[in-house]
């Protein structure tokens, strides 16, 4: 018997920070997502670089033990920070630097993309990358520009899709 | 419409001559040429890309009688020949021939490429001559020799970091003490079955109590290179993953503070930029 594998979602450090913080207009978004999961429809991989932005609760007290307890969902995924992911990563964030490429700038201001938002950081090349590297079918983002490299050129070029949690169907049963 | 080349730019051309050794007048097998060529031409492409130029390698010639394939690069984005690409591969050839060390920055897999285009001029007459350049270059069995002995001394393919996988866990092998290992099946790649190697003979009771369910192993992940998942695992510790209720987590999740006006993306957008 052919096993296939559960479609791969992967979460930006946001949508974690969204969901423990109930930000209204988020949660109904991330919480549909991981009901999918919770049901078998897809697994939710979290890139080990999203977990360091993450350090405190409310009350002072440190963050990780939520954290751990978040993952140990049987349908989380933590996805390892490879060579692999390492070499995209530096590769992306060399090409996704708009400094010196004035017409996609445009682009990504057009798209809402904040005017100084003119490169891709390290972080965020690097949770793109796992999210490529271990062949992710989208990418949860709330970040515009991520959001507009995913739609002008990962889309195509990867096959992931990057985007705001959608609020049903999903994955339709 | 296929290019017409002049004879200045075929100064720039780079050509393959494949020939049966034991009778050059002999047509040469069709498959062997075509296989020949292929890897030639793969190891033309990744030595263009390692130098950092994007060409294409438009066929300049091709003569049936002779198995002969003449290939010019030709810049992706300009149109514009590139002019010294085919004369530094050969170059490049013909100095790992000589000393067998390839030049530092030559990357492995032009290497590699190199050494698969010369393998496969087993029982053949293989030939690279470059534009003008009246010195051939024959693939002999030195040439593979030498491309051999480069290879070996590549760093390896393999690496070691330390990490953790979930996965199923599958097959236990526990009877053997200088030998005990299990097998960890990987949800994101269920044709994948991880070698887990272990001594810690405390492990064995635990291994057997979550046989088939998902567990986190820890330990000292092998890779090799260009696969995302490891082949082997040594393994430290494995823990049983707990029952959770989704519902109950959802209503018992602490906030995380965000500095004032800040939602989720623009706090992680702050920390971002400030690097």
């Amino acid at each position: 018997m052919a096993n296939k594998s559960p479609a791969l979602i992967t979460w930006d450090s946001c949508c974690i920070l969204g969901l423990f913080n109930r930000e209204q207009d988020k949660i109904a978004g991330l919480t549909y997502e991981l009901r999918e999961c919770d049901e078998g429809r897809a697994l939710l991989g979290i890139a080990s670089a999203t977990l360091s932005e993450i350090t405190r609760l409310a009350d002072g007290s440190a963050a990780h033990p939520s954290l751990e307890l978040f993952l140990q969902f049987p349908f989380i995924q933590l996805l390892n920070s490879n060579r692999e992911v390492g070499l995209l990563s530096s590769k992306l964030g060399h090409r996704f630097d708009l400094r010196n490429d004035p017409e996609i700038l445009a682009k990504a201001i057009a798209f809402g993309c904040p005017s100084d938002q003119k490169r891709l950081k390290s972080k965020d090349s690097e949770i793109l990358s796992t999210a490529i590297v271990y062949k992710a079918a989208r990418l949860t983002t709330y970040d515009p520009f991520l959001r507009f490299l995913g739609a002008e050129f990962i889309r195509s070029e990867f096959g992931l899709e990057i985007d705001e949690p959608a609020s049903s169907l999903l994955f339709p049963t | 419409m296929a290019r017409n080349f002049s004879s200045e730019e075929h100064k720039a051309g780079l050509t393959l001559v494949v020939k049966p050794i034991d009778d050059p007048d002999r047509p040469v097998d069709a498959e062997q040429f075509l296989q020949a060529a292929t890897k030639w031409l793969a190891s033309l492409s990744s030595f263009a890309s390692g130098s950092g130029l994007h060409v294409r390698w438009e066929i300049a010639e091709l003569k049936r009688s002779s198995a002969l394939l003449e290939v010019i690069p030709v810049d992706i984005r300009t149109g514009i020949i590139a002019n010294s690409v085919a004369k530094d591969w050969k170059r490049i050839v013909k100095e790992i021939e000589t000393t067998g060390i390839p030049p530092k920055d030559l990357n492995s897999t032009t290497i590699r490429d190199m050494e698969q285009f010369s393998s496969t001029a087993n029982g053949l007459s293989v030939v690279i001559s470059a534009g003008e350049d009246p010195t051939v270059q024959p693939i002999t069995v030195s040439t593979q020799k030498r491309l051999k002995e480069a290879i070996g001394a590549l760093p390896s393919d393999e690496y070691i970091q330390e990490g953790t996988i979930r996965g199923r866990l599958a097959v236990l092998n526990s009877w053997n003490p200088e030998e005990r290992w299990f097998r960890l099946r990987i949800p994101l790649a269920p044709e994948k079955q991880v070698r887990c190697a272990y001594a810690d003979e405390g492990l064995i009771s635990d291994l057997g109590d979550t046989f088939e369910k998902l567990v986190d192993v820890t330990g000292l992940l092998h890779y090799k290179k260009d696969e995302i998942w490891p082949s082997v695992i040594e393994v430290r510790s494995i823990r049983k993953l707990p029952e959770l209720s989704l519902s109950e987590f959802l209503t018992m999740m602490r906030p995380i503070p965000t500095p004032d006006g800040m939602d989720s993306v623009k706090y992680i957008r702050s920390l971002r930029d400030g690097e």
